[in-house]
Order: structure tokens, then C-alpha cells, then sequence
């Protein structure tokens, strides 16, 4: 140690306080030990000047009876540990960041309620209304398919998990009709700061290998076109049911088209077994 | 914490405890108070006085609080607790044992 022995080196009360809280590493603890021994160091010498001795000498005496200042430093050291201290600054720290990031996220996701209602598993819609269409005796199943076709744009990342086509024939005053019924779940990936992607489904067109155009119009009726339904929202995916109306019978697959403000993906679907091969 | 217990162990802690028993104190409070209760047989050395205190703080033996003085100076006031008062009642009986032991050793039998 460097340091000589401080008792005659420090006369002064707010000197000798200082040496003996320094070495205590938790500031809060540090300070307070510093107060509490210059208080002390203070009445005492007070004490002396009130029976007669002048100033300096009070000092010193009252400074003499303490003792040796750095020696109770070490001590005070010891005792006052800083683990417990900044183990309790950082819990503190720590709970108040995570009540301000759950804050910040349900916020986000539209609240607490509804970030845990999203978290529950979602019965597949698809799955439950399946079984729908299988029961109308007019409806003939074409292709049930699962393609692997995928596309990213703007932080979502599309894909096709089923795609259904039937055949329906129905009569009219004697004649023979047939529709092509088309639909596919368009699901997208996302992280939970992101909604839905309503506006992609609503500017979505296509055309089939045909070269006939489907436009993102919704008018039902003899145009060929392409329109879409949210079904599912979750916090880190959504699902779309989309209809092609007028899809062309002889149509292999059908490829999505998206444009706009310089943004732009394409996405094939086979209408047909094999038809995207 | 051998080190705090050590610090305890003497008896320097049952004089401080039984001081602040009935009332609060403040360090140099105890100071006067154990001087003129023992018509100045007991000093304590007061470099001992703090590290005892704060450690009492530590294990709970007391508690601690700050009160502002005529002077304007700020004073921590130590207060005994249950668990110091417990502890207090039983370094008490250890003492009495012992000074009883070294009486029949000294003065009697």
C-alpha cells in the first residue's frame, strides 16, 4: 500500500469523512455514510469548543477519538457491498423497461385483449368450411391442391397452402351450364407491428396461360376477375380467401400480378393437377 | 458474512442494543449516553461504533431513519427491531450465564 498511516495526516472533519466512506463503491451508500460521519465528527467537535478548546484543536481531538479513518474505510467497504445495491437498481431498471415494452407492443397490436386473443390458436376457417362445398351434389371436385409458390413484398411473405376448383353444372330452362369454381388461401407472414395486407388483396389481378386478364374489380358477373376476403388475423400471419370469377376451363394455372407504387410481385397457381409444371 | 458476525460478537453490541432498547438513537447520541450511564467506566470506541451499527442495519437487528437536528444538520437515528429485540434478550441471558460462572469462580464457592 502506498498510502502511510493517515492519522496525523488528516486534521480536517470533512477530509477524514471522505477517507473513511471512499472506499464504499454503491454512490447512494457512500454518501450517506459520508454525512453520518461528519455529523458525528461535528457534534464532538462542537462539544470540545463548548468546553473551551479552540476550533483547530477540536478538530483534531474529535477526529483522535474516531480513529483511523482509512482503517474504517475498509471496513465500511466490507459491509456496504454493492451487489445488493445495483442488484436492486437493475430489477428496478428492468421492470420498469418491461411494463414500457408490453405498453409499446399491445399498443401496437391493438392491445392487451386483443394480443391475447390472437395467441389463441385459430381454428383453421378453411378446414371448417370445407366440408361446405362437398355436400351439393351439383359440384364436382376438379383439383385439390397444396402448391409450394412463394413471393415477399413489403414484409410479407406470401404463400398458396390450398387451392380448390370444382365444376358446377346447374340447368336453365333446359340448358346445360357449367362454371369453373376457383378459390386459393393466400396467407401472409408478418411480424406483429404489420396488419393484414388488405390493400395487396385489393389490387391484385392475374392473368392464365392463356393470356386472359382477371382485373381486381369487384363487379360479379361475366368479367373475369379476382377478389379477395381476410378470413384469419393473427398477430404473425393473416389468411385471405381469394375467388377467381370467370376462370377460363381450359386454364392450367393462373398467375397473380401485383403493381404498385414500384412495388410488384408475381405469384403462379396451378389450377389443374400438374398445371404449374 | 463471518465477518459481520464476528463484529457482532462482542459485547460491544449488547451495550449498543440495550442503549437504543427503550428509544432511538443517533451514533454519537449512544456515545454520550453509554458514557454518562457508566459514569464513563465505558467509552466506546467510537471507529467501532459505525461498522457495528451498519451492520445491525444489515442483518435487521435495527432500523434506521433520518431526522433533521436544531442545526440543521441531518442525523440517522438507529431503532431497534422484533428480531434485534430477540437477539438482544438472548446475548443478554448469555452474559448474565457468563458473569455468573466467573463469579463463582472468583468470588464465591
Amino acid at each position: 500500500m502506498k498510502e502511510k498511516r493517515n492519522e496525523t495526516n488528516i486534521t480536517d472533519i470533512y477530509h477524514w469523512s471522505h477517507e473513511a466512506s471512499r472506499y464504499i463503491r454503491f454512490k447512494p451508500d457512500r454518501e450517506q455514510v459520508y454525512q453520518e460521519l461528519l455529523a458525528h465528527l461535528f457534534d464532538k467537535a462542537n462539544d470540545f469548543e463548548n468546553d473551551g478548546m479552540k476550533r483547530e484543536e477540536a478538530m483534531k481531538s474529535a477526529i483522535e477519538a474516531m480513529g483511523d479513518a482509512t482503517e474504517l474505510g475498509l471496513m465500511m467497504r466490507k459491509i456496504h457491498r454493492p451487489y445488493l445495491g445495483y442488484l436492486w437498481r437493475f430489477t428496478q431498471l428492468l421492470l420498469v423497461f418491461s411494463i414500457l415494452l408490453i405498453f409499446f407492443v399491445s399498443k401496437q397490436v391493438g392491445g392487451i385483449g386483443n394480443m391475447i386473443e390472437e395467441l389463441k390458436p385459430q381454428k383453421d376457417y378453411w378446414e371448417e368450411n370445407r366440408d361446405q362445398y362437398n355436400n351439393y351434389n351439383e359440384y364436382t371436385l376438379i383439383a385439390d391442391l397444396t402448391p409450394t409458390c412463394e413471393a415477399t413484398i413489403e414484409g410479407y411473405q406470401l404463400s398458396v397452402p390450398n387451392v380448390l376448383h370444382w365444376k358446377v353444372e346447374y340447368e336453365v330452362e333446359d340448358k346445360l351450364y357449367g362454371d369453373d369454381v376457383f378459390k386459393f388461401i393466400l396467407k401472409a407472414k408478418h411480424s406483429p407491428f404489420l396488419d393484414a395486407p388488405r390493400g395487396i388483396i385489393e389490387r391484385l389481378t392475374a392473368i392464365d396461360n392463356l393470356g386472359n386478364f382477371y382485373t381486381d374489380v369487384r363487379r360479379y358477373g361475366r368479367e373475369p376477375s379476382i377478389v379477395g376476403n381476410l378470413t384469419v388475423e393473427r398477430l404473425f400471419s393473416s389468411q385471405f380467401e381469394v375467388w377467381v370469377n370467370n376462370l377460363a376451363p381450359e386454364a392450367e394455372w393462373i398467375e397473380l400480378q401485383y403493381d404498385f407504387l414500384g412495388r410488384s410481385f408475381r405469384l403462379r397457381i396451378p389450377t389443374v393437377e400438374g398445371g404449374d409444371l | 458474512m463471518n465477518i459481520d458476525k464476528n463484529l457482532l460478537s462482542g459485547s460491544h453490541t449488547l451495550l449498543i442494543l440495550s442503549l437504543i432498547k427503550e428509544e432511538e438513537m443517533y451514533g454519537y447520541q449512544m456515545v454520550v449516553e453509554l458514557a454518562n450511564k457508566s459514569e464513563n467506566a465505558f467509552q466506546l470506541k467510537e471507529g467501532t461504533l459505525y461498522p457495528i451499527l451498519h451492520t445491525l442495519e444489515k442483518e435487521k437487528y435495527v432500523t434506521s431513519r433520518m431526522m433533521e437536528a436544531e442545526n440543521g444538520r441531518k442525523r440517522k437515528y438507529y431503532k431497534i427491531t422484533d428480531k434485534g429485540m430477540k437477539y438482544l434478550i438472548k446475548r443478554t441471558q448469555e452474559w448474565e450465564y457468563f458473569a455468573k460462572k466467573v463469579n463463582l469462580v472468583v468470588l464465591g464457592g
